[in-house]
């Protein structure tokens, strides 16, 4: 997995390839940085992620909260179908505020 | 010799390219279609029983480079041969790399591009002979792996690359049944086993052309599923972990663990996804 993090006001992760055991750790350190750096409030670009198990949906979730309690929050965009289907499915679409393009998920910040 | 029979779809946006091979191939007993570009190309395969494809690299729309790849996409056996001006080696190059069965250069070599095509037509009989067998084959394999998630992606990968040779659907294989593969392994090893590197899981894997099965066993103290939280409750939403068996029941059609709740079998049926929901409400019931 990649990831790509462009830090400014809100500070947008695009994450590559596969979210699972491996991948997710790497997540989770890069994110928790972002978060000991004083930037709360993350975009989570989904649009080049193929697949997430339920080691990376435990990470997503670990680190929302994460980004909740210290004031901010962690949003995602750009989720391809299979993804859409899995937060569908489990209910985390009433977890996360999930928005289809880039723009609008760092605009719901202002 | 007998004389070879089959159907050729020619592709090409010059149209008195298409008379002359069609004059030529039909003087042969084979049958000609012809298409004027890529799209209406597509269309004649999804129509037609081609045996063997036959398209000019550069049409507007879609070129023949394009054009393979789509085919390879609904028939990846179907030989497509490629045709090419002279001088364009690094296109044809690119061709054979992409999947084509051969190439051949314009102006045509009447002799040549007969027997190119007749070799495609033998190609194609080939695969077909074997894929006839197909639905009677049943693939047995068994892993017995250490405790380790790190081989979790490599056993899977194995998995896919025999069921897709054995013609399983890839789709269903890579939305479904990777993911639930994936949980129930890793809950094999780390809530089964703890990680504990000297305990094995044992995967024994059944795989048919109709039908993936996958009996997973750990050597832990055993789980009762039922106990777990219901992680779709809004109560439990925010909870970090607890969805793997849920996930698992969601995407494979049926769930069956022992009663010691160290084994689970996990099936999974070849089929269209229109009928998935009745069947994923009774996976869940058998989860359940």
């Amino acid at each position: 997995m990649e990831i790509i993090t462009k830090e400014n006001v809100v500070s947008i992760v695009e994450l590559n390839g596969e979210l699972e055991n491996e991948s997710a750790e790497e997540l989770r350190s890069n994110v928790e940085e972002l978060i000991s750096n004083g930037k709360v409030n993350i975009v989570l670009n989904f649009a080049e992620l193929s697949y997430s198990n339920s080691a990376g949906l435990r990470e997503l979730i670990a680190l929302y909260k994460l980004a909740n309690a210290k004031g901010g929050d962690l949003r995602l965009c750009s989720l391809q179908p299979q993804l859409e289907d899995l937060f569908s499915f489990t209910n985390l679409k009433k977890v996360f505020k999930i928005y289809s393009t880039e723009e609008d998920a760092v605009a719901s910040f202002e | 010799m007998v004389e070879q029979k089959g159907t050729i779809l020619i592709v090409d946006d010059d149209d008195l390219i298409c008379q002359l091979l069609r004059d030529l191939l039909s003087r042969h007993g084979l049958s000609v279609i012809v298409a004027l570009d890529g799209f209406e190309a597509l269309k004649a395969l999804t129509s037609e029983e081609i045996d063997v494809v036959l398209t000019d690299v550069n049409m507007p729309g879609m070129n023949g480079i394009v054009l393979m790849e789509e085919i390879k996409k609904l028939s990846p056996d179907l030989p497509v041969i490629i045709m090419t001006g002279w001088g364009t080696e690094d296109i044809a190059v690119k061709a054979l790399q992409g999947g084509a069965f051969n190439f051949c250069r314009k102006p045509f070599n009447v002799h040549e591009i007969v027997r190119i095509v007749k070799k495609g037509l033998e190609s194609k009989r080939l695969s077909d002979k074997q894929r006839e067998v197909l639905p009677f084959i049943e693939l047995n394999l068994s892993f017995d792996i250490p405790s380790d998630v790190r081989y979790i992606r490599s056993i899977i990968w194995h998995i896919y690359q025999m069921s897709k040779q054995l013609g399983f659907p890839e789709k269903e294989f890579n939305l479904r049944v990777k993911l639930a593969l994936d949980e129930a392994l890793c809950n094999s090893i780390r809530h089964g086993n703890k990680e504990d590197i000297n305990k094995k899981v044992k995967i024994e894997v059944q795989i048919s052309p109709e039908k993936l099965r996958f009996k997973i066993t750990d050597e832990g103290e055993g789980f009762d599923v039922s106990s777990l939280p219901d992680p779709k409750d809004p109560e439990n939403l925010n909870n970090e972990g607890g969805r793997g068996v849920l996930l698992m029941a969601y995407y494979m059609d049926k769930i069956e663990y022992n009663e010691k709740g160290t084994e689970v079998i996990l099936t999974k049926y070849a089929r269209t996804a229109d009928t998935a929901p009745q069947e994923q409400d009774q996976a869940s019931q058998t989860a359940s």
